[in-house]
């Protein structure tokens, strides 16, 4: 054989033999590589790689960032919590939680989104006038779940591996990476203790809602009836707002709305959403710095010890 | 078909097959004739029709044109050409300034606008064929004999829709030539398809789904985002069109063809002049060989003619990339900036290399953006966020990484993407990066609908 004969040869068998074994790896490991590929389908992996837990916190960026689970002083507790969450999300996670003791789920505007969740989220092609293109797009494990394989989603395999020393709340957050090396101070001077406060909402008048609120109050009655299903008790919760973020998610409508999702549920509502809190908390109005996490799970664990 | 698609690569493996298994020399040929017309027709055949009647046509211009040396009837020929390309990719447009034009005045104009259907690749190969008449014509090139290898010529799947425009003195000997088959040759043909695939889906792609979306709302853009999109646009432009140029001669060179490069590190040019020499060589070539020079070149004319020589070229090579204002304005400028570089080449000569580099750089990247605007409004807007929007604090990760490492990494990543080089490589260096190509493109590729140049 020829040197540009054995040179072909080995760039092909390298090529194809690389795709052939990626697409057995992904026949073989299916559970593991999707979760790999998805940040929904990784904190679930994650919670049950991790094992029993006292209580799981559920949610959007809002709580992801908001959130400390060991600040709670609840015992072992997990947030799969995770950014870009919708409706369709939260019933997801409800159906998939297994048993569980305690559930705290976020009641919010980014919450009650009814996008659907997108759990094959490498980028679909256009196979437009490509049938073979179509055709593995169909049947290909290697496809489907191929973005397990980016560069950033690779150390969820060590958290994968390690699920038994975290809980959950180390993923995803927005400022991770510059907190990290550079944690930010509280806020010098802030006098805002009496702000933090859960909103007291009227859970015994029924309220009249339109289309798009009975679809809300519909979406967490199905999930959190999945919740209690497995065993959990619920609790609703609601983290502040920068003033800015406010104005939309504090009108009567919008109170009402929340107050009509937790009377219909049967379930407690800690709602901080109106909280006038310092906007110093913040890392841009809608996400809680590492300071305000901290203060944040601080309240939230109090008025959680201090339910029935 | 899309060189991208999986039915392309897969088919294309099976014809290459195909064709080195057959052992007659038209066979081959009438192979790859069918082959192009099938690929050509993929997704319009009515396009096929427009290509065998420009093949029958220009295969019997060339023939009279080389029997009776007729200037009329090499006018009539492009003329022919040109009207076709005319008619199919800017009579719309010009229609529509007609009525435009007619509205402002207070006139009802009542023109009809042709279909929008715009056959694939047409400027290329109307430039392809536009420059065999002129070399029969200028008895460069003798007009070719054969029917079936005149269609090949033109046809040919690898460089028919979207270039190298290759040249006939270049091509038809080879078309001639009864190749043997070369296990290097091929070799080589399949680490530029790889590297030109890794380039379109792995790199142009990726960085092109945040570009279209910041297209799509200027207005919404912080400005280091508006700055993102310029610069990720310079980068997705090059490794789109270069990607493609590049399985171009790859495909080419599994067929046993050499067609010509089409670039050569443009942006790391120290002057217009230079990047022109870099960036789409063929049709820079075709534009210095059948335009600048008919229109008079720089020799023998006044300094004020060559710089309006320049100018024109460029503003037509502007519009050979389609009907629009944007087009005109930046072959316009590219010319106007190449005759200040004229103007003030004995100052610039004691500049530091880095400085050239950096101005050039900088002036191709701010005149991509007329190019790529969709619209005058659009083109304002971007502009005035370049400079006084406020700083966006989510930027696409991913997107300023590939831009930026892509554009820093271009030297070396010009001496990876070449036919000769697997074979200077050690086997396993070769297998790694193969292997890593493999592995970004699974992980990150964004197959999009279409390489950007097949439109223009």
């Amino acid at each position: 054989m020829s040197r540009g004969a054995l040179r072909l040869l080995q760039l092909s068998a390298t090529v194809f033999g690389l795709l052939l074994g990626l697409e057995v790896l992904c026949r073989v490991q299916p559970d593991g590589l999707a979760a790999v590929a998805h940040r929904v389908r990784f904190k679930l992996a994650l919670l049950h790689a991790k094992g029993p837990v006292d209580f799981v916190a559920l949610g959007s960026s809002r709580t992801n960032d908001g959130l400390n689970p060991a600040l709670l002083g609840l015992g072992a507790g997990f947030s799969a919590a995770t950014p870009s969450s919708s409706l369709p999300t939260l019933e997801y996670f409800a159906e998939h939680l297994g048993p569980q003791r305690r559930v705290f789920v976020e009641l919010s505007v980014p919450m009650s989104s009814p996008n659907a969740m997108d759990l094959d989220p490498a980028p679909t092609s256009n196979n437009d006038g490509d049938p073979i293109g179509a055709l593995l797009q169909e049947h290909s494990a290697l496809i489907r779940v191929r973005r397990a394989f980016a560069l950033e989603n690779l150390p969820r395999v060590l958290g994968l591996l390690f699920a038994s020393s975290l809980d959950g709340s180390e993923w995803f957050r927005s400022r991770q990476l510059i907190e990290t090396f550079r944690p930010p101070l509280p806020p010098p001077g802030v006098q805002d203790d009496a702000a933090w406060k859960p909103f007291a909402h009227d859970l015994t008048t029924p309220r009249t809602l339109d289309t798009d609120g009975e679809r809300i109050v519909a979406g967490y009655t199905r999930a959190l009836t999945s919740l209690r299903n497995g065993g959990a008790k619920v609790v609703l919760m609601s983290p502040p707002l920068g003033a800015g973020w406010r104005v939309e998610e504090c009108t009567p409508e919008r109170i009402a709305l929340r107050a009509e999702v937790a009377r219909r549920t049967a379930a407690p509502l800690l709602d901080f959403t109106c909280a006038e809190v310092d906007e110093r908390w913040f890392v841009d109005g809608q996400h809680l710095s590492s300071p305000g996490r901290a203060k944040y799970s601080q309240v939230l664990g109090e008025a959680l010890r201090a339910l029935p | 078909m899309l060189f991208h698609s999986a039915t392309f690569l897969v088919t294309v493996a099976g014809l290459i097959a195909l064709y080195w298994a057959l052992p007659w020399h038209r066979a081959r040929l009438t192979v790859l004739f069918v082959a192009s017309l099938v690929f050509y027709g993929w997704r319009h055949w009515p396009s096929v029709f427009l290509l065998l009647a420009s093949i029958t046509v220009n295969y019997a211009l060339g023939r009279v044109l080389e029997q009776r040396r007729s200037k009329a009837i090499l006018a009539a020929g492009i003329t022919l050409n040109l009207s076709l390309l005319l008619y199919f990719k800017y009579a719309r447009f010009l229609v529509d300034q007609l009525l435009s034009l007619g509205a402002k005045l207070g006139v009802e104009l009542h023109v009809p606008k042709p279909e929008a259907w715009a056959p694939l690749g047409i400027s290329f190969f109307t430039f392809q064929v536009v420059a065999y008449l002129i070399d029969v014509y200028r008895k460069e090139l003798p007009a070719e004999r054969s029917v079936l290898v005149f269609a090949v010529f033109k046809s040919f799947f690898a460089q028919l829709v979207a270039g190298p425009i290759v040249r006939g003195k270049e091509f038809l000997p080879q078309l001639h030539a009864r190749s043997t088959f070369d296990a290097s040759r091929l070799h080589r043909g399949a680490w530029l398809v790889l590297t030109g695939l890794f380039l379109k889906v792995g790199v142009a792609d990726v960085i092109g789904d945040y570009v279209d979306f910041g297209w799509k709302d200027p207005a919404s853009l912080g400005l280091n985002n508006a700055w993102l999109i310029v610069y990720g646009y310079a980068a997705q432009l090059l490794a789109d069109f270069w990607g493609y140029s590049t399985m171009a001669v790859g495909l080419g060179l599994c067929f046993g063809f050499v067609l010509p490069v089409n670039f050569d590190n443009p942006y790391g040019s120290t002057s217009l002049r230079e990047f022109w020499r870099r960036w789409h060589i063929t049709l820079s070539v075709w534009l210095r060989d059948y335009l600048y020079i008919s229109l008079g070149g720089n020799r023998g004319v006044s300094k004020g003619r060559a710089a309006f020589n320049r100018i024109a070229t460029m503003a037509l090579g502007g519009l050979w990339h389609g009907a629009g204002w944007n087009f005109l304005i930046w072959g316009v400028l590219h010319g106007v900036w190449m005759d200040l570089e004229l103007m003030t080449e004995k100052a610039r000569a004691k500049w530091p290399k880095w400085l050239g580099w950096f101005i050039t750089f900088h002036v191709v990247v701010f005149l991509w953006i007329p190019f790529r605007a969709p619209s005058m409004d659009a083109l304002g807007t971007l502009i005035s966020r370049l400079f006084t929007a406020p700083w966006d604090i989510n930027t696409p990760t991913q997107t300023a990484v590939m831009t930026f490492g892509f554009l820093a990494l271009q030297k070396p990543l010009f001496g990876l993407v070449r036919g000769d080089r697997p074979e200077t490589l050690r086997p396993w260096v070769e297998l790694a990066l193969a292997a890593v190509m493999v592995w970004l493109l699974l992980a990150y590729g964004s197959a999009r609908a279409d390489f950007i140049y097949y439109v223009f």
